[in-house]
């Protein structure tokens, strides 16, 4: 983002330490509090290597063990610390195949890696991960000056723009005319987020963004008084949206236009949902008033609460 | 202090708590059984839900001197005897039914006894039912969706995993 | 929340003789009294629970027809229990607070406490029930007396109440959207003798007996009766979940709705 101005690269940072039996530990910048980094970063590691999900474990949230990063916000975990991991796993990659080429006796240059193995272009000669692992750990005659034992990376990317999803949402209600009660009767999503490495873990992702960019359109509201004094300290009065509040959501996520400048291919979905739903709620409500034939109500400040909706029904 | 004993997850247990100490405090400090959460403080939010004597309560606004003698379940006892997850824990991994997992321990002991009442509840009933745990990540649709699973219902029906 | 010493109650007397000594309070299911204490707003030195006397507890039918509950009885007992006596009693207890709520609250608590906003004293005023303390049986008209005040002593405890069973009654409740507690209910009951309207959530003085609509209802039980009344709205309270135009407002609409659900 420096490029963009920002004066602050805002990196982020991982390192794959890989050790001699062949299982994987990623230290993260990027931390999880509940969306699935776990699971996804090791999906994208064991795609990568060819290995088992199951073989790699994603280390997050403990600064005495990450390296320096920027963390989770900005729906940029898996965008940025996602490629700082692809980053370093090419470069795991890389040395491996120095390895393999010291153990098979090969040029570097012939030496490709596909489906976790490491073997000589035009060859059946080949290593498995795992032998390139154990052989990384126990180096046999190792040209020492040129070849390092170990195999651990670490990445730093800082992206050069901002990734760009767009999608588009739509709110059905209903209205109470005699209370002003906004009923959510469907709710449906379609976003691009490019590449779409877990689906159930992106569609959580929206599941819950909507469900919050509702409860700002609809419920949440943080009121002080004249002399500042907070209204709404607690959930007597402060609104959260329950789940008899909401419907299910349809989300749609097939149309896929991957991101052109990460390696990844991926965009942001944290906040898509919370971003989409609230201008899709407060325009179906008004719509719903216009074709009742209030269409001097074109405004009402959120959250649309009863009251107000009641209020601006009768003004 | 008052001396108070219970039955929790099947074991005696025992203990001096003063008058005011609330039974999600003697299970989560005096037992060490921290996966029944404190969120609201306020009875609201449903996180601290445990069964006693088989119903489910808000251990937050409970008194442990005013429950000498019962019968507790925490969602520590929700697994089953081999260590497996029960159904209603296996639906919610299945499905995505949890983000942070701070609601969850209060989120599936109002699934288990909701589903002890109404075996094979409507989305409606379920979503009637969760009035008292607040989520804030999932927007409960995987939550809504793991409870009627769990209650032997097809949801390939509804949209998204 | 401040300490206090803790009793038991195991009979009515041991209550009574518990709340007699000192700054002492009952306890019921504690749904509000705890968060209240926790935020000190209540400071007792000493809680009595009456949460395990076996004569307080329970939901049964006198020979008068009238639907007795027991003062610790939890509105869950309430909901499954006077569900064949009295269906509207048992639906508005159906739905106060959340499930794990009414596993503990009581009906007892509920009435003691009178919050502005709860629903049982909608109920109890809307039933011209008898509360029935320790120490005399107060009719309900003579009970509620304002916002968290009621015709209680200090040291007295609701033992019992008696509902008779009216010919047909409703609740309605519009909740406010954070708490979930009344923002307006109204309790519709018709009784040989006429028809009475309690109104709760909306009134700066608590539950009250919209007395226009008891009238025009009497006369003719359809929600039609109430067109031409209106509430005003000089006594409702006003805040940051509806303005008291919009609470009298809703008093009417939730008046209907109940008739209409009830006839």
């Amino acid at each position: 983002m420096g490029q963009l101005g920002s004066r602050v690269g805002l990196y982020d940072a991982a390192t794959v330490r890989v050790s001699a039996t062949g299982t994987i530990q990623v230290m993260t910048g990027a931390h999880s509090h509940g969306q699935g980094h776990e699971t996804v970063f090791a999906q994208v590691v064991a795609d990568k290597l060819g290995i088992a999900e199951a073989a790699v474990e994603i280390v997050h949230g403990d600064t005495s063990k990450i390296p320096f990063g920027m963390g989770s916000y900005g729906s940029r975990s898996l965008a940025v610390c996602g490629s700082a991991m692809d980053r370093a796993l090419d470069k795991i990659i890389a040395k491996g195949k120095k390895i393999a080429a010291h153990m098979l006796e090969a040029a570097e240059g012939d030496i490709t890696f596909e489906n976790g193995s490491f073997s000589v272009t035009g060859t059946d000669k080949a290593k498995s991960f795992g032998e390139i692992a154990f052989s990384a750990y126990v180096p046999h005659n190792y040209p020492l000056e040129t070849l390092e034992p170990g195999l651990e990376e670490t990445a730093f990317y800082d992206p050069n723009n901002f990734t760009y999803p767009a999608g588009a949402y739509l709110c059905e209600v209903e209205i109470d005319p005699d209370t002003g009660k906004v009923t959510i009767c469907s709710f449906t999503c379609a976003d691009d987020f490019g590449n779409v490495m877990n689906p159930m873990v992106v569609e959580g992702q929206v599941h819950g963004g909507v469900a919050q960019g509702i409860g700002q359109a609809l419920v949440e509201h943080t009121a002080y008084d004249e002399n500042g004094q907070l209204l709404t300290a607690s959930y007597m009065d402060y609104a959260m949206p329950r789940a008899d509040d909401l419907p299910f959501y349809q989300v749609d996520h097939s149309c896929v236009t991957p991101c052109s400048h990460n390696p990844l291919g991926v965009k942001g979905c944290g906040e898509a949902g919370a971003i989409g739903s609230p201008p899709a709620v407060v325009n179906a409500v008004i719509d719903a008033l216009h074709r009742a034939g209030m269409d001097h109500v074109d405004h009402i400040d959120m959250p649309l609460t009863p009251a107000r909706v009641w209020a601006a029904m009768q003004a | 202090m008052t001396q108070v004993t219970m039955t929790v997850n099947g074991k005696s247990v025992s203990g001096q708590v003063e008058g005011r100490t609330l039974l999600a405090e003697f299970l989560r400090e005096d037992l060490r059984l921290t996966g029944t959460h404190i969120g609201c403080d306020t009875s609201q939010c449903g996180a601290c839900i445990v069964h006693v004597n088989g119903n489910a309560i808000k251990s937050c606004t409970a008194l442990a001197a005013d429950l000498d003698g019962a019968e507790v379940r925490t969602i520590e006892g929700m697994a089953n005897a081999d260590g497996s997850l029960s159904v209603i824990q296996q639906a919610f991994q299945d499905h995505h039914g949890l983000q942070c997992g701070f609601c969850t321990p209060g989120m599936v002991m109002t699934a288990a006894a909701l589903l002890k009442e109404n075996p094979k509840p409507s989305e409606a009933e379920i979503r009637a039912y969760l009035e008292g745990n607040i989520c804030r990540c999932t927007g409960y649709h995987n939550i809504v969706k793991a409870i009627m699973a769990a209650s032997g219902q097809d949801v390939s029906a509804i949209a998204a995993e | 929340m401040y300490n206090f010493e803790f009793a038991k109650a195991k009979t009515i007397a041991d209550a009574v003789k518990a709340l007699s000594s000192g700054d002492a309070q009952a306890l019921g299911g504690g749904q509000t009294l705890l968060p209240t204490m926790k935020q000190r707003l209540a400071a007792p030195t000493t809680l009595v629970s009456l949460n395990a006397i076996p004569e307080m507890i329970g939901v049964c039918v006198n020979d008068a027809g009238e639907v007795c509950i027991g003062g610790a009885t939890t509105h869950a007992t309430v909901a499954r229990e006077a569900a064949a006596h009295y269906p509207a009693l048992a639906a508005l207890a159906s739905h106060i607070g959340d499930p794990a709520v009414r596993n503990r609250g009581t009906i007892g608590g509920s009435l003691a406490n009178n919050d502005p906003s709860a629903c049982y004293p909608a109920a109890a005023l809307g039933s011209g029930a008898v509360i029935k303390t320790n120490a005399r049986d107060i009719a309900a008209d003579d009970y509620f007396l304002g916002m968290f005040t009621t015709a209680l002593d200090e040291g007295e405890i609701i033992t019992e109440v008696r509902f008779p069973v009216p010919q047909k009654a409703n609740y309605q409740k519009f909740v406010q959207p954070a708490s979930r507690f009344a923002l307006v209910g109204v309790y519709v009951a018709k009784y040989a003798g006429g028809v009475r309207v309690a109104v709760t959530g909306a009134a700066s003085d608590g539950v009250f007996r919209w007395a226009e609509a008891e009238a025009a209802l009497s006369a003719d039980f359809a929600a039609t009766a109430l067109d031409a009344l209106a509430v005003p709205g000089n006594d409702m309270i006003a805040d940051l979940h509806g303005s008291a135009d919009y609470r009298a407002h809703l008093v009417k609409v939730m008046t209907k709705r109940a008739v209409a659900a009830a006839a």
